[in-house]
């Protein structure tokens, strides 16, 4: 059945090229529609209850895509008219800003800013510096006064040595374009940067703003990449088909999912190569024309192609059991992208090979193939006998203490700054030296919510976010906190002349209630409470601000949280996390192991699944699951090494790449079992398999490793660490295929490669795949 | 391959794959690091007053019920007070005997050097009841004075307390006892005496309508009473009478001490003043630096070498030179510490 299928392939070969171009021709249409990234949303893990906290209250309380910008005084202090009008533009400049939420810019410039001041009939609220700027020495001295007394506004929107001020801004989720945001942002900052100022930016659509200026380099490596490729591959095959043929896959624009896009391109490659070299081997063999040679390698890898491809498509797929919908996305489109292998690879590329004229001349004089083949035959005498048991047993031990490594890989980012940067980056260094002056950057809100209105007013409320900000606070990486309870005792010190000993929350719901009037009807907008709290008080915010975003910086905070909530129960109210870049980071991290180490399990059910239903063994499943394992551990203990952490970043890398290489294994052990059933003895059926099927391993493997070394040259620290990442798991593939698997069989026999009487009855096991 | 083996080795993959998705459901990241311990003092903390117990034993006490111990060095402990309350006074006999009042009528006592603090039952107003000012007397008696016309005489090392006057809508701030005679100082510039430890007293009329915040004296007859807005106000007939003094500044001035050759006073914006008659006052705040501008003192107390300084921070004047004791910074206080007025 398969044989007709192979023969109808060649034979009516036009026909064939013809219907799988229209085919790509469709698949493309369809791809150009694909949308991936950028919405925010899609980065968040569904049905997690802290994104439910977030999405219900970021409105108000701050999403996780605020930028902060700091102005700073290369000389001296801030409090200089030139300075403060610079000040003025940025903060007037960012309402025009595409997405802006105009109510949350906030600046000592922004009319946000107020100094509350008791007055004849009550208290007022007035602007720091909003609308004017003080244009006179005297003017500038009160403000300067007025800012450092202010603990509201020193610290946060001013820091300590006066030589800085901060601009935070918010968007509205479904509007922002980050790097629409980003470019026009840059464009405010570069008008009012100059001699004495300075200007620093950080906040998730900065990063993402930077990402895409670093666009066309990723293009520049992507090119020289696929450049090293086809040298490469053109130097193993000599020939110009050989170099081609293997090219035949998409590409994709988004510098992050690059990288998955590479990691499909490296199992395109890797199955054409070996229908290549397959093609070639027969031709050596004695095959008459192209046709039959082509016939023969397709009928000959048919099987452990279609296995590698079933395999990796199952492998991509369980990823879309992680409940983030990037992950699902990336999912359907990489299993989408995988089983179209199976045509643009296992069929078409013999199909096209058959149209190749004998005899083959070779393109150009350098002929590594004498080399390749003698280091083959030279491994393949020494992976049998007793160094087959030496290296199981290595193996082993190999597997138990990367296993031992791979539980201390790090969930989320971890080190300080964006991890898909390099440290020395603008953003990286911005990111530093703004968290060195302000008490950070990264905010998580915490909302106490209450069963009515005005229930946050009762002073035990006030009191319990009083004691959780300062237990919060006691970890070194929160630079600070801010809450209703921070802003209630000041209305109440200003009602008492100021006097410093009555800076305390009123003595009852009342008392609370009315100096928040007394400070919202002195002229603050109702709207400026609104960070703070909801317009009729049944919940409050704390906010927290961090100074890093490490995955053990938020554990620990969340882990706390908890430790408080359980601690301080207050009737009628509960203490909901977490919202704010920091809590739906906290969210994410939290599914990523358990997704992770699911994905991988139910991976190795699939794979165990097509290798049993191949090879009617599960002894089969087993086998194949050692290089999967070996590559899974190595490559987490290596992350865990080099400090890469697991995050929503690496996340597709590490699950799409679980089936990555496996194919290797399939190829080799498949070419062992078949001439195992011509009668060779083992060690002939390793050395030939070897000769073959190992040296496309080789070929692809060496190809691939060397073409990922470009990414090395990457600004993006993510792009860099990946393509290692890569490299090492294909280098570790390669070697358990090459090495590892001949030994295993070696060692222990298994039935279903060794062909015992159970597998010999089944005659033609490769007819259970149906094309 | 014998069956069996064959059969044990057929059920492994599935071991492995059943074990990582038990794993899956069970293994969370670690938490790690949930022990830690708070810094002795936080950015929050405001101490409102500092006494000198012994050599090298310092109390301070402050917002939300904190209360340390430390070593006149920046050394600090925390000890565990059992109030959330406010504290706005501190004062000690010995080395073990101290107590300290505050906001909701708190009264704390300790007779083993901190490592208890009793809370009295005092018999303060249920309408308002905080306390701001206490003195201890020899004999294990006390004073304190607080809202609501409260001045309560205390015995037995702070144990016992009894109220030598009537509920009334006035607040008292400042308190100074020598002997037997006890001066009030309070609300929209109020002044009251006693010569008979609190059995009767008299009212005194002031030049000021703004609150006195602290009264002291150097002798039976020169006494200086500060208050809110700047105000200085000097008595030289042991209190009976008492003229306005200027002192160029409007910043509120919430201490005043006589540390045996001068008055010192403290308040707003790290406003601290000398004066030896207290008639001409100079400032003394050059120590402080620009850091002035964000500090505040609500206690300035003589210590055994220099004056000790309670409020946005813990220091101590040593000559003209201001030396922190708090292990922040200088001048870093939490983000609702700095006034706007």
């Amino acid at each position: 059945m398969l044989a007709r299928f192979v023969d109808f392939c060649i034979g009516r070969r036009a026909l064939v090229v013809t219907v799988i171009g229209l085919l790509t021709l469709l698949m493309l249409g369809a791809a150009s529609r694909i949308h991936v990234g950028t919405d925010f949303g899609d980065l968040l893990p569904r049905h997690h209850a802290y994104v439910e906290v977030h999405n219900r209250f970021k409105a108000t309380y701050g999403s996780s895509n605020a930028v902060t910008i700091v102005l700073e005084a290369e000389q001296g202090d801030i409090f200089r008219t030139d300075f403060l009008e610079r000040l003025r533009t940025v903060t007037l400049e960012l309402r025009k800003v595409d997405g802006v939420n105009p109510e949350q810019i906030i600046s000592l410039a922004s009319r946000k800013i107020v100094d509350v001041r008791s007055s004849s009939d009550g208290l007022e609220s007035r602007p720091l510096m909003f609308p004017e700027v003080p244009s006179d020495a005297a003017g500038l001295a009160e403000l300067k006064a007025r800012v450092q007394r202010n603990g509201l506004v020193l610290g946060s929107y001013v820091s300590r040595d006066l030589g800085a001020a901060l601009v935070t801004v918010d968007f509205y989720d479904h509007l922002l374009k980050p790097e629409e945001a980003f470019r026009q942002i840059r464009a405010i900052a570069d008008s009012v940067a100059g001699p004495g100022l300075r200007v620093r930016m950080v906040g998730e659509p900065i990063l993402a703003g930077w990402v895409a200026y670093f666009l066309p380099e990723t293009l520049t490596i992507l090119a020289a990449t696929l450049a090293v490729l086809g040298a490469l591959l053109f130097l193993f095959s000599r020939t110009w088909r050989g170099t081609l043929l293997p090219g035949l896959a998409g590409i994709q624009f988004d510098p992050l999912v690059i990288v998955v896009a590479f990691l499909i391109t490296a199992r395109s490659i890797s199955h054409s190569v070996q229908l290549v070299t397959r093609f070639d081997d027969e031709l050596k063999a004695g095959a008459a024309t192209a046709r039959e040679a082509a016939r023969k390698a397709m009928f000959g890898l048919f099987k452990p192609g279609m296995l590698g491809v079933i395999a990796d498509a199952g492998c991509m797929i369980i990823v879309i059991l992680v409940p983030i919908p990037l992950m699902q996305k990336v999912a359907v489109i990489g299993t989408v992208w995988v089983s179209t292998i199976a045509l643009s690879a296992v069929v078409m590329t013999p199909v096209l090979l058959s149209w190749v004229r004998l005899p083959v001349r070779h393109a150009h004089p350098i002929n590594l193939m004498p080399g390749l083949d003698r280091a083959m035959a030279g491994l393949a005498r020494r992976v049998v006998g007793r160094n087959a048991y030496i290296l199981v047993a290595v193996a082993g031990l190999v597997f138990l203490v990367s296993g031992w490594f791979a539980f201390d890989i790090r969930i989320g980012d971890a080190n300080p700054g964006s991890p898909i940067l390099h440290q020395d980056s603008a953003y990286n260094r911005d990111a530093t030296e703004i968290n060195r002056r302000f008490p950070g950057t990264d905010r998580m809100f915490v909302v106490l919510a209450g069963e009515q209105a005005d229930d946050i007013k009762r002073p035990e409320a006030l009191e319990t976010m009083n004691r959780f900000q300062r237990y919060m606070e006691a970890q070194p990486e929160i630079g600070a906190s801010l809450s209703l309870a921070d802003l209630i005792p000041v209305i109440k010190r200003v009602m008492r002349d100021g006097n410093h000993h009555y800076e305390e929350f009123g003595r009852n719901q009342n008392e609370n209630g009315e100096l928040l009037y007394l400070f919202s009807s002195g002229g603050a907008d109702p709207s400026d409470l609104e960070r703070l709290a909801d317009r009729d008080f049944k919940t409050g915010a704390v906010t927290l601000f961090f100074r890093d975003h490490q995955g053990d910086t938020i554990r620990t905070a969340v882990a706390r949280i908890k430790e408080f909530a359980a601690a301080n129960p207050l009737p009628g109210m509960q203490l909901l996390l977490a919202g704010g870049f920091a809590g739906v980071t906290a969210a994410v991290n939290e599914v990523i192991l358990a997704s992770q180490i699911e994905s991988i399990a139910l991976a190795l059910l699939v794979l165990v699944l097509c290798c049993a239903v191949t090879y009617r063994s599960l002894n089969a499943g087993m086998f194949f699951m050692v290089p999967v394992i070996l590559a899974n551990t190595l490559t987490f203990s290596f992350m865990a090494w080099k400090g890469i952490g697991m995050n929503i970043n690496t996340l597709p890398v590490a699950a799409l790449g679980i089936g990555l290489g496996v194919d290797y294994a399939f190829y080799i052990i498949d070419d062992i079992r078949e001439e195992l059933r011509h009668g060779k003895s083992l060690e002939e059926a390793i050395a030939l398999a070897l000769a073959g099927a190992g040296k496309g391993v080789t070929v692809t493997a060496g190809t691939l490793i060397l073409a990922v070394a470009m990414w090395g040259f990457s600004s993006l620290r993510f792009q860099s660490e990946m393509a290692l990442l890569m490299a090492i798991w294909l280098g570790i593939s390669a070697f358990s295929a090459l090495v590892l698997m001949p030994a295993m069989v070696v060692v222990f026999k298994p039935g279903f490669v060794m062909g015992t009487a159970r597998a010999a009855s089944v005659a033609r096991p490769l007819q259970s795949i149906q094309p | 391959m014998s069956s069996r083996s064959s059969f044990i080795t057929s059920l492994a993959p599935l071991c492995i794959i059943g074990g990582l998705l038990y794993a899956a459901l069970y293994i969370k990241p670690a938490g790690g690091g949930t022990a830690l311990e708070p810094p002795v003092i936080a950015p929050r903390d405001h101490f409102y007053a500092m006494v000198q117990a012994a050599a090298g034993q310092f109390w301070a006490v402050g917002n939300d019920g904190k209360v340390v111990l430390g070593d006149g060095r920046g050394r600090w402990q925390v000890q565990a007070s059992g109030t959330r309350a406010h504290l706005q006074a501190v004062d000690a006999w010995d080395a073990r005997h101290a107590l300290a009042v505050g906001n909701e009528g708190t009264v704390l006592s300790t007779s083993d050097g901190g490592q208890t603090w009793l809370k009295a039952e005092a018999p303060v107003s249920a309408t308002a009841n905080k306390l701001m000012r206490v003195q201890a007397l020899p004999d294990g008696q006390a004073v304190a004075v607080g809202e609501f016309n409260t001045v309560l005489l205390g015995s037995a090392y702070g144990r016992h307390w009894e109220r030598l006057t009537p509920e009334q809508d006035v607040a008292w701030y400042g308190l100074a006892v020598r002997g037997s005679r006890i001066t009030v100082a309070g609300e929209f510039g109020r002044l009251m005496q006693s010569d008979d430890l609190g059995r009767s007293w008299r009212a005194i009329t002031t030049p000021t309508e703004a609150h006195l915040t602290a009264v002291a004296f150097a002798d039976e007859r020169r006494g200086v009473a500060v208050g809110l807005n700047g105000t200085v106000l000097l008595s030289e007939d042991g209190g009976r009478s008492w003229l306005p003094v200027g002192q160029g500044g409007e910043e509120h001035l919430y201490d005043v001490s006589w540390d045996g050759r001068r008055f010192v006073a403290c308040g707003d914006r790290g406003l601290l003043l000398e004066s030896a008659d207290g008639r001409a006052w100079k400032a003394l705040d050059a120590a402080l630096g620009e850091a002035r501008n964000f500090l505040w003192f609500s206690r300035v107390v003589p210590g055994a070498d220099g004056l000790l300084l309670a409020g946005a921070t813990l220091g101590v004047i040593h000559g003209d030179r201001f030396v922190s004791l708090a292990s922040k910074a200088a001048g870093t206080s939490g983000p609702a510490s700095a006034t706007a007025r």
